[in-house]
């Protein structure tokens, strides 16, 4: 072999799949991301249609249609904002496609109770939150000692069958019920202030 | 060319399919295809090339 096509060998088969990699890596990451990709997975189809609906009033639906998240709004909520969250988010996707091909059935569930860091992300230093009388004491909402989705509990209007194929709804837009919690409540009902589900101040286009 | 070089040649080949498709697409699947068999693949064609450079580095003595 000749040294100029063992140096091409090196470029084609080493630094082409190399650089080819973290491009895609980078690209493919940024845009999973997207509400749009969450959607792509017909599992994920209930909690698309939720939250795209203009005529839903789940927690999710409300944040998506009043843009209090302005992009990326699966990702914002359900990633951790930690330095590796995103990561992690990503890992997890890619568990919960092997569920799928494997053949999984059963309820999709949160890992763990939803956190109230999420939320506090962009409400922790909104104005109609702290002075909202419902959110006294503040400091067991900061300190997550009181949940804030024990209240604002429509956050996804899905309802799912415990033995059907995984994320799909058994049958009808019932309200009530989220990844994460089998309760049923109405969201607005719920809050005792009558403010919007965001527990925030409620006007349109407030992104806090 | 021997087999081991033609062997990486090969995977580059299918494991840059995926990648493209990934690119491509960006869905859901195609994102798992490319770092379950995609990245794996990449990753045998450099092990499978180091392999052939250290039994050439052998042959001239230099190892």
């Amino acid at each position: 072999m000749s040294g100029r096509l063992k140096i091409a060998l090196f470029f084609v088969i080493m630094v082409v799949p190399g650089l080819l990699s973290l491009v895609t890596t980078q690209l493919a990451f940024s845009r999973a991301s997207s509400v749009e990709f969450c959607g792509s997975c017909h599992t994920m189809t209930p909690w698309f249609q939720n939250v795209t609906d203009p005529e839903s009033d789940s927690l999710a639906a409300e944040h998506f249609k009043r843009r209090w998240i302005q992009h990326e709004q699966c990702f914002t909520c359900h990633s951790n904002y930690s330095f590796l969250g995103p990561m992690e988010a990503k890992i997890k996707g890619v568990r919960h496609v092997a569920a799928f091909y494997l053949g999984f059935r059963g309820r999709i569930e949160l890992y763990d109770e939803f956190p109230n860091d999420q939320c506090l992300q962009c409400h922790a230093e909104a104005k109609g939150f702290l002075e909202d009388s419902n959110h006294d004491p503040i400091e067991d909402i900061m300190s997550g000692k009181d949940r804030c989705v024990d209240c604002h509990e429509n956050l996804h209007a899905i309802e799912q069958d415990d033995n059907g194929p995984i994320g799909f709804a058994a049958g009808g837009d019932a309200a009530g019920g989220d990844a994460g919690s089998a309760d049923d409540a109405a969201g607005d009902d719920a809050d005792p202030a009558g403010d919007p589900p965001s527990g925030g101040d409620g006007d349109d286009g407030d992104t806090e | 060319m021997s087999w081991r070089i033609q062997t990486s040649l090969a995977l580059v080949a299918v494991g840059t399919g995926f990648t493209m498709w990934c690119l491509i697409k960006t869905t859901a699947l195609s994102m798992t295809a490319f770092f379950s068999l995609g990245v794996p693949l990449y990753g045998l064609a450099a092990l499978v090339y180091i392999w052939e450079i250290l039994l050439d580095l052998r042959r001239h003595r230099v190892l």
